[in-house]
């Protein structure tokens, strides 16, 4: 295609001629750092021949609030709240990714209860992000009861996550050896009875979008990778299996109880924005079938570990025993001595591959944390992806690679 | 002895810069507050206040996670549509509510002055969650240690992120502030740059009679 | 785990690689020296028996209170300024450490490739023509840790804004030390630090440090 120039046509070539090409420069138009989608803070400068993207500029970092350092100057513990805030969509797998960290590094083994307690409520945690996904995708190309149908949906798993973590978003909820609170009676009959409703309403996300003409029109073959460059470019999770890669860290190192569970993980096939949409649809039902395999193989017992270098006292003993009062203020004032050493511990978040760097120099609190959230590779690629497209386009392809604020930009 | 906090209708800004600074001896208690002012002026205030809070369009500064909370809010289960305050406008020229949902921080405080500066008298301002009211836990040297640093806020909603019904709560609050705001039939307001101006552009006869 | 890819990396380039390790968790490390990155990591991504196409994360630590950074009181959030002066030469070298952590997918390992570098001297060549997710990789370390990487095609600040002057990860940059952009509104009710602080009388101090005394004022905003 010809770049138009700035200045008209030569008329000495035929005065007669009609001009197809309207002499016009490239526009410049800035998608400013308060987006109307839901999506964290992003500005993006596109310069524009028409209505197509010529080239496109991120600019990040209007959502930085200094996680690393703030993480510095907190225990062990006191960071959990922060790594909440990562990817607020699925709080859940964040503080299990973290604590698989922390925990590789004290070498300690959390119990069997609390890695499928972890496990469910980590895969009810991504259901929620790829159903908030597609009812993003959905409200912005206008199709706004999707959204209502989505935000339903996760409102009824995030009934059941506040009673079983005691809040709705941000929960930091596990602890070194477990997690912090067990399933409250009676929380099993309510998941069981309101799964269904969550995949009705996906059921009916699916008939409203999957083959609306519409929908299809504005999302199939937009914003193409192949499967090489996705990898070059660092794509991991739902963005890199739509391109066709089988990259699951559930599968490729299971990691937890995830090696006793039976799921299929969905691989697309063309690495465009419909076929991302149709991956997450599909992810939230295998997500389903963990979450009803753990509830039927959770075993009983305790939640946590019993010791106490680096669980919390059971709150009897901290009360009755000088040992447990001891162990309870040294675990809050000083935080739990990890021993020195250096981790990169992976799992599989919602978006993609979830990566910790943990450095610790033996004391309470953590001496260096760098995230690896799997937005920032995908969100460098996006000029990539939306260059030759037109600027509606750009749309359904940000909305469709689920960039979060906080795990881009920590 | 302890002081009654004396509730002023502009937001907790000494000199508010929207109503011409008047209006500093409110009295707190509404019913003196009624007797006060004329016939006219109270059937009109309350006339544009009942409009005004019943139809606010507001601009959702969404930046992180409260985001969530305010999708729940304004969807099916806690309906803020309710309370006629369901519709966006993404723009804020058109809009009268700005809501600071989520943190702000030093790099998007000029994008956040900006925008509040881009919108129309009369408007309002929600801090939405703790890190917009106060910065939250995020102490350190990115964050902004609350919106109201470089914008006058008139609610806070605090909570991490705040439950849908805090949020509603807290729209309460406001619809209430703003149906207790006074409105003189006889002065228009004017921001003090374009009063200044009108100062300086009136002849000198004009300036013997007044106003 | 992935020691047989060290070995085979110290066979093709055995002046290359410093030394190598297990850590607990399962990583392995090796250390390359940094004149030889850029070769060590072509041969790490193109040779087939390594394959190792997915640069996960290039992350950076700065090792200068490893020794002596303590906690006790962190949870209070006690100390305010950096753990040493900052105008004194580091006592810690190699300062610096740039760990690349790779991924094989095809060979289901992981390695993470390590460089040292002194505090006088922070360059690394660029690997932005391996793998293009290094460009912003690269400009978050230099952003938070200042390390030039030669030959980046546009080696900016990614997460702060240019006006900021400093590195934040650094751990002689004290952790409240704000750079504002936007002149701040005057409350009267603003709890004000000891004045003067840059800017005036009284910097404004955030909440949690209302009533304390000993607080340095150049390092709040």
């Amino acid at each position: 295609m010809t770049e138009p120039s700035s200045e008209p046509a030569a008329p000495e070539q035929d005065p007669l001629a009609v001009e197809t090409e309207l002499p016009s420069s490239l526009m410049t138009v800035n998608l400013g750092p308060s987006h109307p989608a839901m999506h964290g803070t992003v500005r993006l400068v596109v310069t524009l021949d028409g209505e197509t993207i010529v080239e496109a500029v991120p600019e990040i970092g209007f959502l930085h609030r200094g996680f690393s350092k703030s993480s510095e100057q907190s225990t062990w513990h006191q960071v959990l709240p922060y790594t909440d805030r990562l990817n607020y969509v699925s709080p859940v797998l964040n503080n299990v990714g973290y604590i698989m960290g922390v925990e590789k590094l004290a070498s300690v083994k959390p119990t069997e209860r609390a890695e499928y307690l972890r496990v469910l409520a980590g895969e009810i945690s991504r259901i929620c992000d790829h159903l908030t996904c597609v009812g993003a995708i959905g409200l912005e190309l206008g199709a706004f009861t999707v959204f209502l149908y989505a935000i339903e949906a996760r409102e009824l798993l995030w009934d059941r996550i506040s009673e079983l973590c005691g809040a709705r978003v941000t929960v930091s909820w596990t602890r070194i050896g477990g997690v912090a609170t067990d399933l409250p009676p009676g929380w099993e009959e309510k998941l069981r009875d309101c799964l269904p409703r969550v995949l009705e309403l996906t059921d009916e996300i699916d008939a409203l979008l999957t083959r609306n003409r519409i929908f299809v029109d504005r999302t199939r073959n937009i914003g193409v990778i192949s499967a090489e460059e996705a990898v070059d470019w660092g794509f991991t999770g739902p963005c890199l299996r739509a391109c066709g890669v089988n990259y699951d860290v559930r599968k490729a190192h299971p990691y937890s109880v995830y090696d006793r569970m039976d799921f299929e993980v969905p691989l697309g096939s063309r690495g465009d924005t419909y076929d991302r949409y149709i991956l997450r649809l599909q992810e939230i039902r295998q997500s389903h079938r963990i979450v009803l395999q753990c509830l039927e193989q959770l075993p009983p017992g305790p939640i946590i570990i019993d010791d106490w270098r680096y669980a919390l006292p059971p709150k009897k003993d901290v009360f009755t025993s000088i040992e447990g009062v001891m162990a309870h203020f040294k675990l809050i004032m000083e935080g739990m001595l990890i021993p020195k050493g250096e981790v990169y511990v992976y799992t599989e978040g919602a978006n993609g591959e979830l990566g910790f760097h943990i450095v610790s120099n033996g004391k309470g609190k953590p001496y260096a944390i760098q995230v690896r959230g799997p937005g920032l590779p995908i969100l460098s690629a996006l000029p990539r992806l939306i260059k030759g497209h037109a600027i509606a386009d750009l749309i359904p392809i940000f909305d469709s690679i689920n960039m979060i604020g906080g795990e881009v930009e920590q | 002895m302890s002081r009654l906090p004396i509730l002023r209708p502009e937001g907790n800004v000494p000199e508010s810069a929207r109503l011409g600074g008047e209006e500093n001896n409110v009295p707190v208690m509404l019913s003196r507050l009624e007797d006060s002012i004329g016939f006219f002026e109270r059937n009109l205030s309350n006339a544009l206040g009942w409009a005004r809070k019943n139809s606010i369009f507001q601009y959702p500064f969404v930046t992180a996670c409260c985001g969530m909370e305010y999708m729940s809010a304004m969807a099916g289960r806690y309906d803020i549509a309710r309370f006629g305050a369901e519709f966006p406008r993404f723009t804020p020229r058109q809009a009268d509510l700005l809501m600071i949902v989520g943190t702000i921080n030093i790099k998007q405080s000029p994008v956040l002055k900006r925008v509040y500066d881009q919108m129309c008298e009369p408007k309002w301002v929600m801090a939405f969650g703790v890190c917009a009211s106060s910065g939250g836990f995020y102490d350190n040297y990115a964050t902004l240690q609350g919106a109201d640093r470089v914008i006058p806020v008139d609610v806070y909603v605090p909570g991490c992120p705040p439950r849908p019904e805090q949020v509603l709560d807290g729209l309460k609050i406001l619809q209430d502030k703003i149906q207790a705001q006074r409105h003189r039939a006889a002065t228009v307001e004017r921001s003090p740059e374009i009063a200044q101006r009108d100062q300086q552009r009136k002849s000198f006869l004009g300036k013997l009679l007044g106003k | 785990m992935a020691q047989a890819f060290i070995e085979l990396l110290r066979e093709k380039l055995p002046d290359a690689v410093v030394s190598s390790h297990a850590e607990k968790g399962g990583d392995d490390v090796v250390t390359v020296k940094r004149e030889r990155l850029v070769e060590a990591m072509a041969f790490l991504r193109n040779d087939p028996a390594t394959d190792f196409k997915l640069l996960r994360q290039i992350a950076g630590v700065d090792l200068l209170t490893y020794q002596t950074e303590s906690t006790g009181g962190a949870s209070l959030a006690g100390r305010e300024g950096p753990a040493y002066e900052p105008r004194k030469k580091s006592p810690v070298e190699p300062r610096f450490q740039v760990a690349y952590n790779l991924y094989s997918i095809t060979k289901k390992k992981s390695l993470r490739v390590r460089v040292e570098l002194r505090s006088e001297d922070l360059r690394v060549p660029t690997v932005t023509s391996l793998w293009r997710t290094a460009d912003w990789w690269e400009r978050y370390i230099f952003d938070m840790f200042g390390v030039q990487f030669e030959g980046h095609p546009n080696l900016q600040r990614l997460l702060m804004y240019p006006e900021f002057v400093g590195h934040p990860l650094r751990k002689d940059y004290p952790v409240r030390k704000r750079q504002p952009l936007v002149p701040e509104l005057d409350f009267p009710d603003l709890v004000r630090g000891p004045g003067p602080g840059p800017g005036g009388a009284g910097v404004p101090m955030s909440q949690t440090h209302v009533g304390r005394q000993n607080v340095d004022p150049t390092t709040y905003d």
